[in-house]
C-alpha cells in the first residue's frame, strides 16, 4: 500500500511526517507525534530552517558579491536589482545580510558546541561527584554574576577583535548556563533506581556516566542549547556592532547595523534588514526551544494563551 | 539445618550511621545474622526499621559521607566485604550478589531498550559477543516468564507494565547467576495478583538456580509463603529471629506477636483491625532500654531501663525480650 509521498497534496505537516517517519525512523514515536501537533515548534523549525538555507546557499543567492563597491549605486532604496537596497559604498545589503546569516550561524553553532561540551563536563562533574560540586558551581556562579553581554565584551576586547575570539568569549559566557542545567538533571538521575541498579550490576563510574547519566540529560540540554543559540546570535551582533566581533569587511548582522547607524534617517533599509534577520532567527530559535521543551518534557509544558 | 560449614553470608554487629547536620543517626544498630546457601531469609519490619539500609550496606552502597558502616564481620563466602577495594567490590556486585528494587518504574533506564540494557549487564561480566549476549538476553526474558521475548527485547521500558518491568529487573539481576539475591520490597509497588506472580517466579528461580535470597518486606503474608527463616527488625535492631513456622506458631517477642495479631484474619468477621499503638521512635530520639517498651503491653520497669540482649533458645531461634530471661527483680 505504498503511496508516493508527493502524489497527493500533503501540506507541511505531511512533509514533516514523512521526514520524521521515513528518514528519522520515528514511526510510532510519542515524541514525533507530539511534535507534529505542536504548531509553534513547526513554525520555529520552519523559520530557523529558512535562515539556515539562506546561510548555506549564500553563494547562489547573493548575485552581487557582498563586498563589491558600486559608487554609482550608493544609498539606493530596495528595488528589483537590490532587494534590500544598498549602503554608503553601494554594496548590496541583500548579499551582505545573506552572508551575515552564514557568519551568525557559524558563530552561534560554534558557541553552542563549545559551551555544550564544557557545560556537560563541568555540570556532570559537579552533579556526580559531590566533592567537586561546590568548587565548580561557585566558579560558575561568579561567571553568572556578571551581566552576560558585559562579560562577553570584556573577554572579546581583551582577546582582540576576531571571529574566533568572539566565539571563545561567548562560549565562556554561556558555559555556566549549560553547566547548571546539566548539573540539575545529573543530581536527579543520580538518585534514580536504574543508576543504583547499574552499580549493583558492577558498573564503573565512567560507564554509569556514559550510559545512564549523559543520555538522560540530553532533553533539557538540547532545549537549553537552542536558547543559547538565540542568545549567541544576539550577543554576536552586539559584539560586532561594537567593533569587537568579526572584522570588517566580513559582513555580520551586527556590523551592517553599525555601519547603517549614521544614515538611519535617510537610508533606514541599511540597518532595518539585518535587524529583521536577527529578529527572525531569534524568534525561530525561541519557538523551536519552547516547542522542544513541550515535546520532550510534557510535564514542564507552558500553557500558551 | 544448621551445619558447621561456613555460611554464605555472615553478618556480625553491623551498624550503619548517618551524619546529618552535626547529628549522628543510627539507622541500623549492631545486627547479626547468617544466611546459608540456597536459603530464603525474610527481613520484616515497619517503615523506617532499617531493613532496606541493611540491603544497601551488604552491597556497600551506602554513600560515605554522610553514611558510615561498621561491622565486626561482614563476609560473603568467607571473604570480608568491608575490606574490599572498589574494584573487588564491583566484581562481587552483579556476579555474586545482585539486587532488585521496589520501584520497577524507575529501575530501568528510559532511553534504552530492555534488550540493550540486558546486553550491557551481560557483557560487563561475561566475554560474549553482542550477538551471543543478545541471544542470552532473550533466554533470560523467557526464563522470567515474559511472553514473546524475541519481540519484547526491542521494547523500551515505557512499553511495559509494572509487573513486566519487575520481571525484566529480575532477569537483569539474574544475568550472571548470582549466589545471593537481595530483593528489597520487590512487589510493594505492584498489584496484588501481579505480586503473587512475581513472588512465585522468584521462588521458582531460587529453587532452579539454587541461590540464596534475602527478601525484605513488610508483608507477613509474603514472609509466611515464601521464606524459610525470618528476621524481625524494629527501630534498627533485630528483635526476633526464627524459622518461619515457629515464628507464626509461637512468636517470642511482643512486637512479633502484635504484628501477627494485626494481620486481618480470613476466617472471622472483624470490625476493627488491631493496630499497634504509637509509632516507631525517631532514630534521633531512641528510648533507653528496650526500644519497643513505649508501645509494649508487657513492659516493666527493667524494659525501660536496660536493653535486653538476644536470648538464643536454639541455633535458629532467638529474641531480645526480658520476658525470656528468668531474671530476679533486684530487691
Amino acid at each position: 500500500m505504498e503511496r508516493h509521498p508527493f502524489s497527493t497534496p500533503i501540506g507541511w505537516r505531511g512533509l514533516f511526517r514523512i521526514i520524521s517517519e521515513r528518514f528519522l525512523k520515528l514511526r510510532n514515536s510519542r515524541v514525533a507525534r507530539r511534535a507534529l501537533r505542536n504548531s509553534l515548534l513547526l513554525t520555529g523549525i520552519g523559520l530557523f530552517t529558512f535562515v539556515v538555507l539562506l546561510g548555506i546557499f549564500a553563494d547562489f543567492l547573493a548575485i552581487t558579491p557582498y563586498d563589491e563597491v558600486q559608487m554609482r549605486h550608493r544609498f539606493e532604496p530596495p528595488s528589483a536589482a537590490f532587494p534590500f537596497g544598498t549602503d554608503n559604498f553601494g554594496r548590496d545589503i541583500f548579499s551582505r545580510v545573506v552572508y551575515g546569516a552564514r557568519i551568525s550561524l557559524q558563530i552561534g553553532l560554534s558557541v553552542v558546541v563549545l559551551s555544550g561540551i564544557s557545560g556537560v563536563i563541568f555540570g556532570t562533574l559537579a552533579g556526580y561527584f559531590p566533592r567537586l560540586d561546590n568548587v565548580i558551581m561557585r566558579v560558575m556562579d561568579a561567571l553568572l554574576a556578571f551581566p552576560e553581554i558585559i562579560l562577553a565584551i570584556a573577554i572579546a576586547a581583551t582577546l582582540g577583535p576576531s571571529t574566533a575570539n568572539a566565539i571563545i568569549a561567548l562560549a565562556v559566557v554561556y558555559t555556566p548556563r549549560t553547566a547548571r542545567v546539566v548539573r540539575a538533571s545529573v543530581l536527579v538521575i543520580r538518585q534514580m533506581d536504574y543508576v543504583t541498579a547499574a552499580i549493583c550490576a558492577g558498573a564503573t563510574d565512567m560507564r554509569i556516566l556514559r550510559r545512564h547519566v549523559f543520555p538522560n540529560t540530553m532533553a533539557p540540554l538540547v532545549v537549553q542549547l537552542t536558547f543559547i543559540f538565540a542568545y549567541a546570535v544576539i550577543a554576536e551582533a552586539v559584539l560586532s556592532f561594537l567593533g569587537i566581533g568579526a572584522v570588517p569587511p566580513t559582513p555580520t548582522w551586527g556590523n551592517i547595523i553599525a555601519e547603517g547607524r549614521n544614515y538611519i534617517r535617510e537610508a533606514t533599509w541599511i540597518s532595518l534588514f539585518p535587524g529583521l534577520a536577527i529578529g527572525i532567527t531569534v524568534l525561530g530559535l525561541n519557538l523551536l526551544g519552547d516547542g522542544l521543551r513541550d515535546v520532550l518534557d510534557p510535564r514542564m509544558k507552558v500553557r500558551h494563551g | 539445618m544448621a551445619s558447621p560449614v561456613i555460611p554464605l553470608l555472615e553478618v556480625r554487629d553491623l551498624s550503619v550511621h548517618f551524619r546529618t547536620e552535626g547529628q549522628k543517626v543510627t539507622a541500623v544498630d549492631r545486627i547479626s545474622f547468617d544466611l546459608a546457601e540456597g536459603e530464603v531469609l525474610g527481613i520484616v519490619g515497619e517503615s523506617g526499621s532499617g531493613k532496606s539500609t541493611v540491603a544497601l550496606a551488604l552491597m556497600q552502597l551506602i554513600a560515605t559521607p554522610p553514611g558510615s558502616i561498621d561491622a565486626e564481620r561482614l563476609s560473603f563466602k568467607g571473604k570480608d566485604l568491608m575490606s574490599m577495594s572498589d574494584r573487588e567490590m564491583r566484581a562481587v556486585r552483579g556476579n555474586e550478589i545482585s539486587m532488585i528494587f521496589q520501584e520497577p518504574m524507575s529501575s530501568l533506564n528510559p532511553v534504552f531498550t530492555i534488550g540493550n540494557q540486558l546486553v550491557e549487564t551481560i557483557c560487563e561480566h561475561e566475554p560474549l559477543t553482542k550477538r551471543q549476549a543478545f541471544a542470552k538476553a532473550v533466554d533470560l526474558l523467557r526464563l522470567v516468564g515474559i511472553p514473546d521475548p524475541e519481540a519484547r527485547v526491542t521494547d523500551y521500558p515505557h512499553h511495559l507494565s509494572g509487573g513486566m518491568r519487575q520481571r525484566v529487573m529480575i532477569a537483569m539481576a539474574l544475568a550472571c547467576a548470582p549466589k545471593l539475591l537481595l530483593a528489597d520490597e520487590p512487589t510493594t509497588a505492584l498489584d496484588v495478583t501481579i505480586q503473587a506472580q512475581v513472588l512465585e517466579l522468584l521462588q521458582h528461580l531460587q529453587g532452579e538456580l539454587d541461590m540464596a535470597v534475602v527478601l525484605i518486606t513488610h508483608d507477613l503474608g509474603v514472609v509466611a509463603e515464601y521464606t524459610h527463616r525470618v528476621v524481625v527488625m524494629y527501630a534498627g535492631r533485630i528483635v526476633e529471629e526464627a524459622p518461619v513456622a515457629d515464628l507464626f506458631a509461637a512468636p517470642q517477642h511482643p512486637y512479633t506477636e502484635l504484628l501477627l495479631k494485626s494481620m486481618p484474619p480470613l476466617d472471622e468477621d472483624l470490625h476493627r483491625l488491631l493496630a499497634i499503638p504509637g509509632s516507631v521512635p525517631s532514630p534521633t530520639e531512641m528510648p533507653t532500654g528496650c526500644r519497643f517498651a513505649p508501645r509494649c503491653p508487657y513492659a516493666q520497669n527493667i524494659c525501660r531501663e536496660t536493653e535486653p540482649a538476644m536470648i538464643r533458645e536454639s541455633p535458629a531461634r532467638a529474641a531480645a525480650c526480658w520476658r525470656l530471661v528468668d531474671y530476679k527483680v533486684p530487691a
